[in-house]
């Protein structure tokens, strides 16, 4: 496997982790994934902020083609994760409809001019936008409109690389992110940084296809039965066992809340976090003003003064600005959720996974994989549930993590 | 007919209170609405005539498995999950008693009680033995029971931090659970067992509110036991995943409810997992049971509607409710496996957590391997409720799995020995289903009280639930 793969032979080794994993994506979702897989067809591929390839989502989809959920993968091979995250339910948007309503609401908000779209951009992890060309009186300008909300997010001069602000990143606050994902990665080196894993990953795959054919097992065989043939367990289900991996981790029993407004991501994961601990009166209005959240969010302080408040002073909360994988599901094995910061954007971690695989050759430890389970509050009154990995190319993922604890 | 698919023998049809058909398959894990215009014809297709039934309805029925393919063997299939689960090599299953000597004297114990403790050569020998069986292994999993496992906080710590140390060597994962009588899990014993990280579950017995839990679980020399509980409890829950569990009776169904309301009204529905159990007279302890004045035995026949009433009771007060067709799939006790066992405090191996302390009833030592064809093993080994009657040819057998295997080797009656859902199918299927997938129903499934509510006791925080003892 190159570092640098076809979508096709992505497509091919996201499938087969997928599968190691996805009965514990189903006992995590309670929905029945036994016959979904990651679909071959050609994926959506996500552009920065600055035009180069950033993501290239993969639909999972059942075996009578229905799509469940999305695989997000590299689009720059290993110099970013295999698996980025995992987001199973109804899909945010349909990318064919989502273009064409940005581009028609664009036509609208700028009468008389030409517009045409370039295709999908991640404004702010984990938003995903259309970037439109407006072309009025021989001036051109890119309009960034939200994918999901068919919104207008914002306007850069055409060219522009990245915007001449980070919004919401450089100032500590968390609510409506805008900011170049490419500006924020590390300067590349000779290796990639997921080199290591992307080659684990594939010489793993490889061991376990062979071992697999040696007991004449062929991966997900060409020829697909129907579903209700697959039962009782195929030869091949029974082998794949096998080879899932040993897993642990944490999923708490929290709902999904979005967001209300655009900068209201902090006051939905407050919102959880208190349904969670039993406080269930407060609407994300009061807990706005409880936060002091402001036009572009609010900060941890606010956070930590108004969580205390908000549980008649029965909790309190701290912040570990760079907690390590170990400190987040050490605490998180504790059971109570915490709130977590990735540039810009507040979102609950509710549980985590780490699925640990073992060389089927020799019986020892050959891979790790470990994911966050975040209840992620974006989109505006939507939210979607997301399975990521917790190790990111950029240094500002999951930091400022505010822990919860009863107060003495 | 298409001869493709056939009826499934697991279907249950239940009414739903706005008089639609449920039909759910006990099996597959799956319901159908059909409307009452519908309700004949699928009536008709899974009685094997449904000659002219519309064709959509069909193949709705084949999409929710209520038809399956000709070719399933659904009772195959079973036997050999069954046996599949009983010879598992992926999982080491450890139920560890580091003493079966206890702080409360709870009237109904089965347990032979004894003193001792652990000593630091079993302990070793404990590890030594999870040494040995790990490699693998992709899991191992860990119960904490005892007596009072906590009378042995020290063993716990040193060997959980063994178990773990291994596990993470080898690549296995590594899950931790207990069961404890929740009176010494105080704050710095819970700081204690947070740090080792791993639990997944950490049950906690309470049996009603103050007075009824105070007159089956004192302590041994006498004393109340529920505030220091209650407390100890509402640390707990914020560090560790808790779980309480109410033994019930025919005495104490109202403490259980006032309980549920108790633990609400602390603001832990949310975040603790509440279910009820029947006490049963099985296991040496408790033989007597019959002569004690603070227990009146229900068979699951009388628990069946009280456990229901109690589960409703807790869902709309916003507990999870731990539904028959929501727990872990086709699994069946610990006993009949071959890759689990129980330790006893002197590394005795027992197969059944009922029969320790039962010297005539150990499988071997953890110092030296597992005599396979001794009796005592090859009983449970014997014992496959997919293949024998009457359990194979119940149609409950997908929910229960056989059940208590411990109840079928004792040759307890029926009414002991088959599942408390049997007794109450359809209602607790029509409950389940409303409470994950129409919650609207929920009000119309009837009280979740009964009629004639006493008053109020002060401790349930204006409850209208009481004691009866």
């Amino acid at each position: 496997m190159p570092l640098a793969p076809t979508a096709e032979q992505q497509a091919r080794m996201l499938d087969f982790y997928y599968a190691s994993f996805s009965h514990d994506v189903s006992l995590m979702t309670g929905l029945d994934l036994a016959n979904t897989s990651v679909s071959a067809q050609v994926p959506l591929e996500i552009a920065d902020l600055d035009g180069s390839p950033l993501f290239r989502d993969f639909a999972i989809a059942g075996a009578d083609g229905r799509r469940v959920g999305v695989l997000r993968s590299s689009a720059r091979g290993a110099a970013l994760p295999l698996i980025d995250a995992i987001m199973i339910g109804q899909a945010l948007f349909d990318p064919e409809v989502a273009e064409r309503d940005c581009q028609a609401r664009a036509a609208a908000e700028y009468p008389g001019a030409t517009v045409r779209s370039r295709g999908f951009v991640c404004y702010g992890y984990p938003r995903i936008g259309v970037s439109i060309d407006v072309t009025r009186g021989g001036q051109v300008i890119r309009a960034i409109y939200d994918a999901h909300m068919t919104a207008l997010v914002r306007e850069l001069p055409a060219g522009a690389a990245r915007p001449a602000t980070d919004a919401g990143v450089r100032r500590g606050e968390e609510g409506e992110p805008f900011y170049s994902y490419s500006a924020q990665l590390p300067e590349a080196g000779e290796v990639p940084p997921f080199a290591d894993e992307w080659q684990r990953a594939a010489r793993h795959m490889t061991n376990v296809t062979r071992v697999l054919a040696h007991r004449g097992v062929t991966f997900r065989p060409a020829t697909a039965e129907p579903p209700s043939d697959r039962l009782p367990p195929t030869r091949a289900e029974d082998a794949l066992e096998d080879f899932r991996p040993a897993m642990q981790g944490v999923t708490l029993p929290i709902g999904l809340i979005g967001q209300e407004t655009p900068v209201f991501c902090a006051v939905a994961t407050i919102k959880m976090i208190l349904g969670y601990l039993g406080f269930h009166d407060p609407t994300q209005a009061v807990i706005a003003q409880a936060v002091r959240t402001g036009a572009t969010g609010t900060t941890n302080d606010n956070m930590i003064r108004g969580l205390n408040e908000l549980t008649g002073g029965k909790w309190a909360a701290t912040l570990v600005d760079r907690p390590t994988l170990g400190d987040s599901s050490q605490y998180l094995g504790g059971f109570v959720p915490a709130k977590s910061g990735i540039p810009g954007h507040a979102r609950l971690l509710r549980g985590y996974r780490e699925y640990v695989y073992r060389d089927p050759t020799t019986g020892l430890p050959s891979l790790r994989q470990s994911f966050y389970l975040v209840n992620d509050p974006y989109p505006t009154r939507n939210g979607q549930y997301a399975m990521e990995n917790a190790q990111k190319p950029i240094d500002d993922f999951y930091r400022n993590l505010l822990k919860l604890q009863p107060a003495t | 007919m298409n001869a493709d698919y056939l009826p499934s023998r697991y279907v249950e049809e239940a009414p739903l209170p706005d008089g639609r058909t449920l039909l759910a398959n006990l099996l597959w894990r799956t319901f159908l609405e059909v409307s009452p215009q519908e309700a004949p014809a699928a009536r008709a297709i899974l009685r094997g005539d449904g000659a002219g039934a519309p064709e959509a309805l069909r193949q709705r029925l084949v999409d929710a498995r209520m038809l399956i393919a000709a070719s399933v063997d659904e009772a195959g299939f079973m036997s050999r999950r069954y046996e599949q689960t009983r010879y598992a090599t992926h999982v080491l299953g450890l139920t560890l008693a580091p003493t079966l000597d206890c702080n409360l004297a709870c009237v109904y114990c089965y347990e032979n009680k004894r003193p001792g403790r652990m000593s630091a050569e079993t302990e070793q020998q404990v590890a030594d033995y999870v040494r040995r069986m790990l490699p693998g292994r992709k899991s191992v999993a860990v119960t904490w029971h005892g007596g009072e496992p906590l009378l042995c906080r020290e063993t716990i710590l040193r060997l959980s931090r063994a178990f773990i140390a291994m596990s993470d060597h080898e690549g296995a994962s590594y899950h931790a659970f207990m069961l404890t009588n929740g009176y010494l899990l105080t704050p710095p014993v819970v700081e204690e067992l947070a740090a080792l990280g791993h639990w997944r579950r950490v049950q906690v017995t309470i049996d009603g509110t103050a007075a009824s839990h105070d007159a089956k679980r004192p302590a041994k020399g006498g004393g109340a036991t529920f505030a220091r509980i209650s407390e100890n409890l509402c640390h707990a829950a914020t560090r560790l995943p808790m779980v309480v569990r109410g033994n019930v009776d025919l005495l104490n169904p109202a403490g259980c409810h006032a309980l549920l309301e108790h633990l609400a009204a602390l603001g832990l529905a949310g975040r603790i997992e509440v279910y009820f159990a029947p006490v049963h007279p099985f296991g040496q302890g408790c033989r007597d049971l019959a002569d004690k004045a603070a227990v009146s035995v229900a068979s699951n026949a009388q628990f069946a509607p009280i456990e229901l009433e109690l589960r409703q009771h807790a869902c709309a007060l916003g507990f999870s409710d731990r539904g028959y067709l929501a727990r872990p799939w086709l699994q069946q006790c610990q006993a009949t496996s071959t890759h689990s066992v129980v330790i006893e405090p002197d590394g005795s191996l027992q197969r059944c957590t009922l029969e320790m302390g039962e010297d005539d009833r150990r499988i071997g030592h953890v110092s030296r391997p597992i005599e396979v064809n001794s009796e005592n093993v090859l009983r449970w080994l014997r014992f496959d409720p997919t293949r024998q009657p009457p359990c194979r040819e119940c149609r409950v057998l997908p929910v229960c799995f056989g059940y208590c295997p411990h109840r079928h080797l004792s040759g307890a009656p029926e009414e002991f020995a088959c599942a408390e859902i049997r007794y109450r199918l359809r209602e607790s299927v029509v409950f389940e289903y409303a409470a994950r997938h129409r919650p609207d129903l929920l009000a119309a499934l009837g009280p979740a009280r009964p009629a004639a509510a006493p008053a109020c006791p002060p401790e349930c925080g204006g409850a209208p639930w009481t004691n009866e003892t």
